[in-house]
């Protein structure tokens, strides 16, 4: 899977500009500030309809523009054209100049997987991170998860305004039982996903990073959740009934004092990914090289694991990873990058690294205050303006 | 423009989907037909307004006290089928299949709404089964959060009353297929499965 051609219009602080030629290996170079992630940012919005960064999709439009459009053109067995428009806080997707496509249908076509320096914080920061981390990663993997995940947080939302409501009149609210039986279906489905994703990844993470670390110690991964210890649920083969059963049975036991909190205090919203080191919190205990080795695993691990799923091989698009891993990380990261079949778009600020980009299929991209100019840049050719 | 246009356009611009530019073509458009047009309109949108209310019995629209469903003496007395919205009720009489009676919600459980159970029809539901002779009662809301919810409150609170609540079934699409389905619809149409 490829882009062969990328086209922006009012994206961030980027000129316009259109990138034809599909090098393998894309190598964007610059100073800080001039828009080197931005335009890793583009190809990510292509191909999901969603920001790089956290942050609202509007912003991505630039400052002094009402609206933005990013089109692409991607080599799979058949070649595709993509669109992404952005206007008024409203988004557009176009698949083959077909407008109006769901969300599910138009992330199926473009695979890509980001690495960037926020990642360090799915082994370093919170477990909000890893939660995120592990959704962002099944639905790539499996585009109807987005419905899954929607409905949950809407289940999750309702039964919550019920616990306030019951929290501030003192009365439960008579409809809160129905609520969390909606929360328990969708709860369950959401399990399903993340722990079959979870399954599935442990011996493949485990392997990155016995190559990458080479010190013998051993990373295992596995899924965390009070309410599935607690009621002795074992995660292996479970099915979407027992959990079910499982979510609500713990919703009931902690009624009073959801209650008396006003909101759910237990349930796949407050579940953690664990990472041990030979037994040890990864979080805790372990040093900064073996933490920058974890995330590199996982990333890697994402990678392959989406290769062997859908036997397809996702665009990976890596933002300044170099500043963030040390040197011996960093070769890892290379060697890998080298024998790595798919297309590869990186940034740095490193002009060491930039001789990555003078190899054959390789090319090499400077950003200098939004321009972008090198290989295979041309001029813009459409219309400015949304087309609707 | 006259106040009298003005005024127009900004009533008409209130309606669902209908934008301030396209209110304009509307409002010009009726001025433009013969006055009789205009006139008759006119008489239809005050006929609604004071002529159509709820059926005291399901809360489908009438303009007498009963609506037609109600009043034909054909339809099975022992079956309700609890729907959202007058629309939807509608929509399962174009089927022809359905030869029971309706209650309608007028709205579904929603608290990120603040649409609770005092906010819909549920009092004249509980006294038409309190009454006797309906033997089920078929959930019909929709299948997102708010639907489901409501139709297990509605087992909650009918069960309790000795009826058989049930609940419409999902599946796939006729005319769709296996392979194109979403994985939430297929899964639910292979739990729902039925012998044959
Ligand atoms: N919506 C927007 N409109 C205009 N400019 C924007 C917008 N969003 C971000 N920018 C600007 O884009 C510039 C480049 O940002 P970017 O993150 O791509 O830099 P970078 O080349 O990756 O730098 P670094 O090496 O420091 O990571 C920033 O100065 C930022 O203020
Ligand atoms: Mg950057
Ligand atoms: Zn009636």
């Amino acid at each position: 899977m490829r882009v062969t051609s990328l086209g922006l219009h009012g994206f961030r602080n980027l000129e316009p500009v259109r990138l034809e030629a599909p090098a393998r290996l894309t190598v964007i170079v610059g100073e800080n500030g001039q828009g080197k992630t931005n335009l890793i940012e583009a190809i990510y919005c292509l191909a999901t309809g969603k920001p790089l960064r956290g942050g609202r999709l509007p912003e991505i439009v630039n400052w002094e523009e009402k609206g933005c459009r990013i089109l692409g053109s991607v080599e799979e067995e058949v070649a595709k054209s993509m669109e992404v428009q952005v206007r008024s806080g409203r988004r557009l997707l176009m698949l083959d100049s077909k407008a109006s496509v769901r969300l599910e249908r138009y992330t199926k076509v473009l695979k890509v997987v980001a690495f960037t320096p926020d990642d360090l914080q799915v082994v370093k920061g919170s477990a909000e991170n890893r939660r995120k981390w592990l959704d962002r990663a099944v639905f790539t993997r499996n585009e109807q998860y987005a419905s899954v995940h929607r409905t949950f947080r809407r289940a999750l939302r309702s039964r919550n305004r019920l616990l306030r409501k019951g929290k501030d009149t003192g009365r439960v609210p008579e409809e809160l039982e129905a609520f969390d039986e909606a929360v328990a279906a969708a709860g369950a489905r959401l399990w399903l996903g993340r722990i079959g994703f979870v399954e599935e990844m442990a011996r493949l993470i485990a392997e990155r990073f016995d190559t990458i670390s080479r010190q013998g110690a051993s990373l295992e991964i596995s899924y965390q959740s009070d309410l599935l210890r607690e009621q002795d649920v074992s995660t292996a083969g479970v099915s979407r009934v027992d959990l079910e059963k499982c979510l609500r049975v713990g919703m009931r036991k902690r009624r009073r004092s959801d209650l008396a909190r006003g909101f759910t205090t237990a349930g796949p919203q407050v579940d953690d990914l664990a990472m041990k080191l030979s037994g040890h919190d990864l979080r805790t205990f372990g040093s900064q090289g073996q933490q920058r080795a974890a995330v590199l695993a996982l990333k890697v691990a994402e990678i392959e694991n989406l290769r062997l799923r859908l036997r397809r091989t996702p665009v990976l698009l890596l933002d300044d990873v170099s500043s963030e891993l040390d040197p011996g990380r960093n070769a890892h990261l290379l060697g890998y990058l080298a024998g790595f079949p798919g297309q590869v778009w990186m940034t740095t600020t490193d002009p060491q690294l930039a001789s990555a980009g003078q190899g054959p299929e390789a090319r090499c991209l400077t950003v200098e205050d939004g321009k972008v100019s090198g290989e295979g840049v041309r001029s813009l050719e459409i219309s400015p303006t949304c087309t609707w | 423009m006259p106040p009298s246009m003005s005024r127009l356009v900004a009533l008409l611009s209130k309606l669902p989907g209908i934008g301030e530019k396209t209110a304009h073509r509307l409002a010009f458009h009726v001025l433009d037909a013969p006055s009789a047009y205009a006139l008759e309109l006119a008489e239809a949108l005050s006929a609604v307004a004071e002529g159509v209310c709820f059926c005291t019995k399901c809360c489908n629209l009438t303009d007498s006290d009963c609506c037609a469903v109600c009043r034909d003496p054909r339809r099975d007395d022992s079956l309700i089928c609890v729907v959202e919205s007058v629309q939807d009720l509608l929509a399962i009489e174009r089927t022809g299949e359905y030869q029971g009676h309706y209650h309608v919600l007028h709205g579904a459980l929603s608290p990120l709404d603040g649409i609770g159970p005092e906010e819909l029809r549920l009092e004249t539901l509980l006294a038409r089964v309190r009454k006797g002779g309906v033997r089920e009662v078929i959930a019909a809301t929709n299948p997102d959060v708010e639907g489901e919810a409501t139709s297990l409150y509605l087992h909650r609170l009918l069960g309790a009353l000795g009826v058989t609540v049930s609940r419409i079934a999902q599946g796939v699409p006729m005319g769709g297929d296996i392979e194109h389905a979403d994985a939430v619809t297929l899964g639910r149409a292979i739990s729902a499965r039925r012998p044959l």
